[in-house]
This record gives C-alpha cells, structure tokens and sequence, in this order.
C-alpha cells in the first residue's frame, strides 16, 4: 500500500502545477486520481436473469432487506450501492440522463427502482459500510434481462471494464438458459478485451444438501465457462426458509461476500490501481509540460511571426478537408457495395432454402423442417452474410486509416520542414511541437483520449472507475490506435446485431404463422413463400439501416475523429498567436521557465516510485 | 530441348561414368537409389509432358463458363449455377481437329462420350448423376487448342466452398501434382470467409497462381475495379499470413459472358474486350517459359552432378600426380577442416531441431487453446439449435455440421500459417547450413570451388523465389537425385500441408442416427465434440510430428551422405597414392581419358538452353 501512499502524495504536490496549468480537463483528472487514491474503491456487478435473486443477494450483503425482491421483476434500472463509513442514515439519490444528481426519499426511490422514468440514468443509495473491509465497495445491481439484451448489453459494456468483480447468479431451478449463455458470452468478450476480471458464478436457490458435483450443478457450470471461455469460481448458495410467519428470509450468503472481499483486497488488483494510477499520472504531467513549453515558446515569438502561424493553421486545415474527402470516398465505396453484396447473397439464400426446403419428406417432417429452416438455416446463412459485411468493412477501414494516417503524415513532414527553415528557434520549436502533437494524436495519445476516459460512457457522475478507462486509453496508445478503429468496434458489431435481430422479428412471423399444420402437399410451398417474405423483409430494413443509419453513423464519428485529431492543434495555434501578441518581460519568462522545471521534478519523483 | 537431355542420359557411357565416380545421396526412405533407377526415374518424368492446371472457385463463379470460353468455340462443358461438375473434367491437347471425350470410371473402364453439353451433362451433372450413382472417376476430354499444346492439362474441379469430403480430395490431389491453378474470383461478393480459407490451403502448394476475376456484364467498371481492390487487398493478406512472395500479385479482370457472345457471334472486338485473349498469353507464355524452367533444372541438375564426378577425377589425378608425402600432409588438411565443418553443420543442426522443437510446443499450445474454444462454442451452438426445437435427427445432423465446419476452418485458418511459418524458417536455416565451404572441404585444391559454387548460383536464387512450399520446379526433380536440402524439405513440407488440408477442411461428422430425445441427443452431440476436439488435435499433431520426423531423418541422412562421401574419396586417394608408378601411370591416363569424355558431355548439356 506504500506505493499508493507515495503516488497519493504526489498528486497532492502536483496540485499547485496542475492548476496552474488552466486546463479544466486536466485538473478534473487529476482530483478524479486524487479521490481515487485516497478511497480505493472497488466495482462489482451483479448480473443475471429476471428473479434469478440479485438483489437478495445484495441485501445478504447489508444483513437487511433494502432493495425490493420478490418473484417478479423489481428491478427496472441499474441500482449502485455505495457503502462508506460512519453513514448514519442510507442516502437515496437520483442520477438522470443529464448527469445530475438529485436526493430523493426512500418512497420515491422504491418508485423510481421498479418503473424508472426515461431520464433517470440510475439510482444510487449511499449506505454504512456493515463491515469495515466492505468499506469503499461499489456494488452495481442491474436489472434482469429478459430478452432485452442489447439494452443490457449497452449498461454492461459500459460497466465490465470498469468492475473488478463480476458476480453472475443463476437460479439452480431455472438453470442456465439461452439468456444467461449470451449475457455470459459478453462478459467473456468484454473482459478478452481488457484483463480478465474475476467472474463469480453463484447458483442460488440450491437445495440445501447438494454437493458441486450433482449434474445439474455441474451442468450449469459447465454451460457457463463454455460461454465465458474461462475457469469460474463456484459458489452455491442454498434457498432460505420462510419464516414463521411466512415471510421470505435474507439468505446466507456469507461466503460470497467474503470471496468477493478477497478479490476486491487482492495484491494484483493494488498492484493494477497503482500502475493504472502512475501511468495516467504521468499522461497529466506531461500534458501539463507540453502545453506550458509551449506557452514559452509563444512568448518569444516575435509578434511579426504570426503570418507563419497562420501559414500552419492552412496546412492543418488543408490536412482536414483532405481527410474528409478519403472518407467520403470509402463511404461511398461502402454505401455502393454493401448493399449489392446483401442483395445478392440473401437472393442465393432464398434459392437454397427452397431446394432445402423441397428436399425434405413432405409427409412427416414439416415441423421439423420448419424448425430447421427458420431456427438454423436462415439465421446461419445470414450470421455469415453480416460477417462478410463485417469483414468487408474491417478491411475497408483498414485501408482508410492507412490513407488517413498517411495524409497526417504528410502534414507531420510539411511542418517539420517548416520548423526546418524558420529563423527563430523559438518558432521553430512551437512549430515542431505542434507536428510532434500531431503525430501523437494519430497514435492515440491525445489529451481528449485521456479525458474522455475521464468522463466515461457511465457519465462523470457515475464517476465510476474511470481508471480503468483510462487505462484503456493508454493502452491505446501503446498498441497505436487508429482512425476508425475504435469506431468500427463500437458500432460496427452493433450493426450485425442488428440484422440479427431484424431477422429474428421478421422469421417470428412465419413461426406465428403456424405453417406446419398445413396439408402435407402444400406446407412446403407455404414455408417457402413465408420465409422469401421474410428475408425480402429483412433485406429492406437492413438495406435501409445501411443508407439510412450505419454509413452515415461510420461518416459521422470518422469525421469526428479526424476533428478531434485536428482541431485542438487549431486552437493551440489560435493560442500561440494570442500569446505572442503580448509583450513578455524577461523575468516573466523565467517564471515559466522556473514553472516547467517544478513539472521536470515531479516527473522524476513519479518515475521513482516503483 | 528435352530430346538432347535423354540422348545423353540414354549414353551408355554416362551411365557407365556416373555410377563409377558419382555416389548417390543416401536417401532417408531406403528407395532405390542405384544411379540406374534414379536416372531411370528421371527419364520417365522428362518423357510424360503434363502440366496440370486446376481452375477453381466457388459453385457458380463461373468456372465451366470460363473454360468453355477459353477452350471452346461452343458451349459444351456443362454450365449450371447449382452443384454442377462434381467430377473432374481433364481437358488437354489433341491433334485432331474433332475435339474427343472419355468419361472414366472407378473401376477402370472406359466409355467414349460424344464432345457436347448434354451427353457430358450425363456423367457431370448433380441432377443426372446424383452423388455420382454411375461412378464416374474423371472425364477426359480432348480438344485441338493451341493452349495446351504444351501439355497443359486444364482441370474443370468441383467448386470450392460447400463441397464435400471426397470433393475437397479430389480438388487438393490435383493440386498437389499441379504446377499452377487459375482461382476464379467474383465482383460481389468479393472473396468470402471459405473462399479465402480454400486460398489459404491451396496457394502455398502452387508455384504460380493465376487469380481472375469475372466482370458480369451489369456490374460498371467502377464497381469492377473496387472488388478487384478489395480481393487484392485480401489476397495480399493471406499471402503474407502464409508468408508466400507476392511480388507480382495480379488479378485479370475478364469478361466470360463477353467472350462467349463473342464467339457466337464471331466478334473479334468484343472478344478483345473481354480480355479472354489477353490471358490466354499470360497462361502460353507461362507454361512455355515452365518448360523452359524444367529442362534447365534438369540440365544443371546433370551438370551437379558432372561436376561432382569431375572434382572426383580431379582429386585422384592430384593424389596420383602429386608426391607422396605432400598428398598425405594434405589429407590431413582435409581432414582436420572436414571435422571442423562437420562440427559445425551438426552444431546447426541440432540447433535447427531445437528450434523445430520449441515452436512445435508452440503450435501445440495454440492448438489446444483452439480446439478448446472451438469445442466450446460448439456446445453452445448445439445447446441453441436444441433450445430452438430442432431435434429431429437428419436436421439436428445437419446444423451440427454447419457449426462443425465454421469451427474446423476457424482452427485451420489460424494453425496453418503458424505451421508454414516453422517449415520455411526450417528451410531457410537448411540452406544455410549448406553452404559450400562443406562441399569444398571435400575437395583439393584444383580450383573446383568456383566451378562448383556456379553450380549452386542455379538453386540459390531458386530458393528465394520459389513460391509453393512444395520446391517449385526443382522440388520435384532434385528430390530424386538428392539437390539442396532445403528444397526436399520443401517438398515434404508441401505434401504434408497438402495432406492436412485434404484431410480437414472436408471432414465430416460422423453420420448417426441421433437420438430423438433431446437430452440424449445433446449428450451424443457432446460426446462427439469431445471425439472432434482430441482427432483434431492428434490429427494436426500428427501431422507435424510426421513431417518433422520426416524432415529430421533428412538432415541427418544428408550429414551420414557427406560423411561417407568424404571418407570415400579419402580412402580413394589413399588407395592411390600407394599405387606403383605404373599403376599411377595407367590411372593417370584413364582418369584424363574420363575427364575428356565428361567434359564433352558437360559441354553438350551447358549448350542446351542457351540463348
């Protein structure tokens, strides 16, 4: 912990200097770190089924019955439960969409919890910590997820990189079910992603007596680590008796928690804080210096210099109108392709699955050819279609970053060139800075990655682990990041989801539509035509998501990147000139010289702490 | 050219000097080896002209079209979008003017079939000849086409993709003997998941791929020029991954429909237009210049080994011409600085084997993991056809096999360029360990050195270029006479590759009447993924460790070759130097009279191939 203690030490030294820096940003990471250090919290979410008993596990937790549970849904939105020392009454606070926070009564909470209006983000409730080594723990209770997966999935996105465990509870009588493999197949994606957090698989309501090794239990646990792809610890949790009175009862569940205190007190997981807290320490630090160097460069520029500055802004804006062009080239490309590609491939579909179709026995397998054609063939055929769109693409943007990059790079090369010839070394220097910030942006390592980070998809007022974020951005840095890249992750996958989903609701029809109970002579005819219709159904609404909704979201966020990559070097420029247009005293120079030397020493004292 | 090559393999007196002063390498499979049976061998293969050319792509690319177009005035290869040619279709070079068609059957007899689209559509077509009831093994068909004048033989496959197990067999035995294959690629979709893994097996077997893509006629040239982009893109990617030279990489756009309606309508502009021509050339000139390769591959392969029969005379002459005790002095030398090279070639040996031996763990840990995850997701995938109400036994089968299949190639696609990987890092480290400072420690100082490290300037650059694992063109030759080692490693790499490929991308679960209770069921599937994950693994491991094992035996034959080679050339001057003066003397001229002879020959087989 003493190197937590250091690192805390020198958050609190650098203060003055990262203030001093005037950047909101950077000062708003910096107390986010602080706060971080000072209580190194940790994150578990709660994930499973509707009713698979999440929120009484929780309340196990607290030894009290402070959430609502019962056989039916009660939990409509995410719940966060804060515990802290010496609370003297639970806090229950609103958190809506627009980051605000509200305090609210416990009536309206229990309201908010089981029908939560559309602008609430989630509930928080701030309790005493019932253990001292609960103290600083995070527990996140989300709703079940009944078929609505990809909202869940969007809240879990946005949570697993930032949990340090994740606790995954399965009814021992409901079993292990369609739901609960895909919810745990995103767990393992999510977490392949970033390290591999620990994963709890607790099967509760188990039949008090039973042992790991009775099949059901070994069933459920095996179906969860094929859909995790990993090892996951076990743990059983038996069903409470009602009381006398036939009141429901708090669960023990004691080993649970103290399995999850173990992880969230782990050596690796301070060891993680710590390197995670260094790294992005170190991302303000050197932020701070750059910036402050160039304060110093700009005021020595000679006022009759700024025509040169200028000169610099139209590279840079030259670089964006370009890049925007290579953009819309691969839209376009995309735009034109793409739909020919789905066009085509589901008219092959429709020819196979009618020969499949008329192939079957007409006189004993219509319900099972029905079952096959619409639950497998269909599905798969079309799982394949989007994976070539995906593929496709991929590789597209692939090429695009590699234009883009090269378009910046020769940017990179036109300012150095510049720097090259300039007279004055101080311009020179501002502008080979300015080149190097670029290059360092096409990497990834740029002042808004870092405070996105900050502000994370949960919103700042979550203020959940950004850390990890943070780190992610970081990480980002090291493997290089890419135009397009991230943006292709993000929405990209979504897109296929969605035509998964827009199939699974077209071929419903053809399932409600009961064919199978046709005479023997016609069904086949009947299958055929109901499935065409639904693909011709599905083609249209995936081609219209395709003109209407994923080349404009691709244009718009590479767009934004390429802004994001560019404009800030804009405003360092605009800022530069505002300096140089002052006069600057000698000693006022020093004082910045004096300023960059205390950012040089705090530097150093962070690289010393191991 | 090759006529002046078996005249003089034909001389009975080069045989008669081989045999005296060149001893063959031993081989590691106890083959013949005698000089007669290896020259033998090599005769045969310099008499039979075949030039197999596969062309493949996916069902409905339009293969028949494209032969049909390329080779014929008419339609008469079968055309069908669904399942079409699902037997081969040889067609080669005929001098009658009336083109002739065999179909051959399995059990070896032979039917004549007349040359047009519906008789052949009999024994070729999936709804005349279903699951090849008939038994047709091949057809051949012959047509007087100045392409495959040559000897180019152009094979219409079964389509790549949704074949099955015998199919994928067929295709990568044809493959395995071609020199070359033409992969038809389409506009849209450009090249696909299947498409690419069928790339990825097949390309590392063949020294010259030629890629093309048919342009339909509705699609623009904007839209042409984007896919060819794309599949260029992709190709380049596979040929990286599997590490092949892709240097001249190209895709030729043609139009087949064009090219037929030109025919039709005998129209000359629009047959240009298609490019159909344009590529024809490429494929003549290609398979001209092969030729041209092969018989120079075969002349220096005879000049190796004059030369070394040459550098023998030239020891015995110095040994015989040169004092006593300066000879012995000097086969100490010799001696001394053979055990030092050999010291050395066996130090990088065993260094080469450490090396195989550490990234076969490797691969080993890979393919666990894979097979792991592959038997996961397996099981998920059949737990959610199951929950999806398909229970019924042949359906069940069958969407069990879909999965199967997108898992197997899953695994192929990442174990296969990892396996490639070692095998040419293998072979590189092999040619390096035969340098020629080894070869010349052999010999004394006359000067051969230099003769004989022209000889090996002909592999050197070979070694590079080559694209197919199995050797190019000299892989199949000098495995024979036993050539630079890392080209036979090549070409046991080549047939194992070849081998694993055949035996995996078609596999199949196996058929069972599964159990209509659905618990049952499941557990059969289960067991079956359990079956699928462990033959997964001993198969791929199996074939490693084949190969290896195989390439292992190689190396250290070739080392126990040099080593008797030495020692027999040791023992041969030493014979000689306690020979009386007489007998020196009449060695001497016997030795001259050789020499003169083999210079003749040599002199003959260097003017062959000449500019």
């Amino acid at each position: 912990m003493t190197k937590i203690t250091d690192l805390l030490k020198l958050t609190e030294a650098a203060w003055d200097i990262v203030e001093a820096s005037k950047d909101p940003n950077l000062i708003a990471a910096l107390r986010l770190l602080h706060e971080r250090l000072i209580n190194p919290q940790s994150f578990i979410v709660f994930a499973g089924e509707t009713s698979s008993g999440k929120s009484t596990l929780i309340n196990s937790w607290l030894k009290r019955k402070l959430l609502a549970s019962s056989a039916r849904p009660t939990t409509g939105t995410v719940t966060w439960i804060q515990a802290r020392e010496n609370i003297k009454s639970d806090t229950f606070l609103a958190i809506y969409t627009d980051t605000t926070v509200e305090e609210i009564e416990y009536q309206k909470y229990d309201m908010l919890s089981q029908s939560p209006s559309k602008d609430i983000l989630r509930l928080k409730i701030v309790v005493n910590s019932p253990k001292s080594c609960f103290n600083g723990m995070n527990v996140f209770d989300t709703p079940g997820y009944n078929s609505l997966i990809s909202e869940h999935e969007e809240v879990l996105k946005n949570f697993l990189p930032e949990s340090d465990v994740v606790v995954f509870i399965v009814n021992y009588r409901v079993g292990f079910g369609m739901n609960d493999q895909e919810l745990m197949e995103l767990v393992g994606n999510v977490s392949e992603t970033f390290s591999a957090m620990p994963v709890i698989l607790v099967i509760n309501r188990c039949p008090s007596g039973i042992s790991a090794m009775e099949k059901r239990i070994k069933e459920i646990k095996w179906h969860a680590e094929d859909s995790l792809h990993r090892k996951t610890q076990l743990i059983m949790i038996n069903s409470s008796m009602p009381d006398t009175a036939g009141n429901s009862t708090i669960p023990d569940a004691d080993q649970l928690w103290d399995a999850i205190t173990v992880h969230a007190n782990s050596e690796e997981r301070i060891g993680a804080i710590f390197c995670k807290s260094k790294s992005i320490m170190n991302t303000i630090l050197v932020q701070c210096r750059t910036e402050a160097k160039k304060r110093l460069d700009a005021m020595s520029i000679d006022f009759n210099y700024v025509q040169e500055l200028e000169d610099d802004k139209t590279i840079l804006q030259a670089s964006i109108g370009e890049s925007y062009k290579i953009i819309d080239k691969y839209m376009d490309r995309l735009e034109r392709e793409i739909p020919r590609i789905i066009t085509q491939q589901c008219q092959i579909l429709k020819d196979t699955l009618t020969t499949e179709a008329y192939n079957t026995n007409k006189w004993t397998e219509a319900r099972g050819c029905t079952a096959y054609i619409i639950s497998h063939f269909i599905p798969f055929k079309v799982k394949g279609i989007a994976r070539t769109i995906e593929d496709y693409v991929k590789d597209n943007f692939k090429k695009m970053d590699e234009e883009l990059s090269e378009r910046a790079n020769k940017s990179i090369h036109a300012l150095n060139s510049r720097a090259e010839c300039i007279e004055s070394p101080e311009l020179s220097n501002l502008i080979r800075s300015l080149a190097i910030n670029l290059a360092g942006r096409i990497g990834g390592n740029s002042a808004s990655s870092l405070v996105n980070g900050l502000g994370g998809a949960c919103g700042s007022a979550a203020g959940l682990g950004n850390l990890a974020k943070m780190c992610v951005s970081n990480l980002g840095k090291l493997l290089g990041r890419k135009f397009g890249r991230e943006v292709y992750i993000a929405i990209g996958k979504i897109f296929t989801k969605r035509m998964v989903t827009v199939l699974t609701a077209a071929l419903q029809v053809v399932i409600d539509a009961g064919i199978f109970i046709y005479e023997a002579h016609k069904w086949q005819g009947k299958l055929v035509d109901k499935a065409c219709k639904a693909l011709d159904e599905w083609e249209k609404s995936t081609l219209s998501e395709v003109s209407k909704s994923m080349i404009p979201e691709y244009s718009k966020d590479n767009k934004a990147l390429i802004d994001d990559i560019y404009i800030v070097l804009l405003k360092d420029i605009d800022g530069a000139i505002e300096v140089s247009k002052h006069k600057y005293t000698e000693r006022e120079k020093n004082v910045q010289q004096e300023y960059i030397k205390q950012i040089d020493e705090i530097i150093l004292n962070l690289e010393n702490i191991k | 050219m090759n006529h002046k090559i078996l005249k003089i393999i034909d001389d009975v007196i080069f045989l008669k000097l081989v045999e005296r002063y060149y001893s063959m390498p031993k081989s590691a499979d106890n083959s013949d080896n005698s000089v007669e049976g290896v020259l033998a061998k090599f005769k045969s293969d310099l008499k039979t002209n075949r030039y197999i050319i596969p062309v493949l792509g996916t069902q409905g690319c339009g293969k028949s079209s494209f032969l049909n177009a390329i080779l014929f005035d008419d339609i008469i290869l079968p055309v069908d979008a669904d399942e079409t040619t699902c037997i081969p279709i040889e067609v080669s070079y005929t001098n009658n003017p009336v083109a002739e068609a065999k179909a051959i059957f399995k059990d070896g007899s032979i039917v004549d079939v007349p040359c047009n689209e519906s008789s052949l559509a009999t024994y070729v077509h999936q709804d005349k000849n279903p699951a090849n009831k008939l038994n047709v093994l091949k057809i051949e068909l012959k047509v007087k086409n100045p392409l495959l004048e040559n000897g180019v033989i152009l094979v219409d496959l079964p389509g790549v993709g949704s074949i099955t197990a015998e199919n994928q067999k067929i295709t990568f035995d044809y493959i395995k003997q071609a020199v070359g294959a033409i992969f038809i690629l389409r506009t849209v979709p450009p090249i696909t998941k299947s498409e690419s893994i069928f790339i990825q097996g097949a390309w590392p077997l063949l020294n010259k791929p030629f890629f093309i893509q048919n342009k339909w006629t509705d699609e623009s040239d904007a839209e042409v020029l984007d896919g060819k982009e794309y599949n260029l893109d992709i190709l380049s990617k596979i040929a990286s991954d599997c590490h092949l030279p892709a240097h001249d990489l190209n895709i030729d756009t043609i139009c087949i429909k064009w090219a037929l309606d030109a025919k039709v309508k005998d129209d000359l502009v629009l047959l240009d237009k298609s490019q159909i021509p344009a590529f024809i050339d490429k494929v003549k000139l290609f398979t001209a210049d092969w030729r041209i390769q092969l018989v120079k591959c075969r002349r220096d392969l005879l000049l190796n080994i004059l030369y070394a029969c040459k550098s023998k005379i030239d020891n015995q002459v110095s040994s015989v011409s040169t004092e006593k005790e300066k000879v012995k002095i000097q086969i100490n030398a010799t001696r001394k600085q053979f055990e030092h090279e050999l010291r050395n070639k066996k130090k990088l040996i065993i260094e080469c084997k450490t090396y195989k031996k550490e990234q076969t763990k490797e691969i080993y840990k890979l393919l666990l993991a894979k097979c792991q995850r592959a038997s996961e997701e397996l099981r998920n995938a059949v737990r959610e056809v199951i929950a999806s109400g398909i229970v019924d036994g042949t359906q069940l089968e069958s969407a069990y096999q879909d999965h199967l299949n997108e898992q197997n190639e899953m695994i192929f696609k990442e174990i296969q360029p990892a396996i490639i990987r070692i095998f040419q890092e293998v072979q590189a480290r092999l040619s390096e360990i035969e340098d020629f400072s080894f070869e010349a420690s052999l010999l004394n100082s006359t000067g051969h050195f230099k003769e004989q490290s022209k000889v090996h300037e002909f592999y050197s650059p070979i070694l590079d270029t080559v694209g197919g694992l199995a050797g190019g063109i000299y892989g199949a030759q000098v495995g024979i006479i036993g050539g630079p080692i890392g080209i036979c490693v090549g070409t046991v790499a080549g047939f194992f590759i070849g081998g694993m490929i055949a035996s995996f991308l078609g596999r199949k679960a196996h058929a069972y009447h599964l159990a209509s209770q659905k618990e049952e069921a499941m557990k059969q599937l289960f067991d079956h993924i359990e079956c699928f994950k462990k033959e997964t693994k001993e198969a791929y491991k199996n074939t490693i460790d084949n190969c290896f094992n195989d390439i292992d035996l190689k190396m250290d034959s070739w080392l126990l070759s040099r080593e008797e080679e030495f020692h027999n050339s040791i023992e041969d001057i030493e014979r000689n130097i306690n020979k009386t003066e007489e007998e020196k003397h009449y060695l001497l001229t016997e030795l001259q009279k050789d020499q003169d002879i083999l210079e003749i020959f040599n002199n003959q087989l260097k003017e062959i191939c000449q500019p």
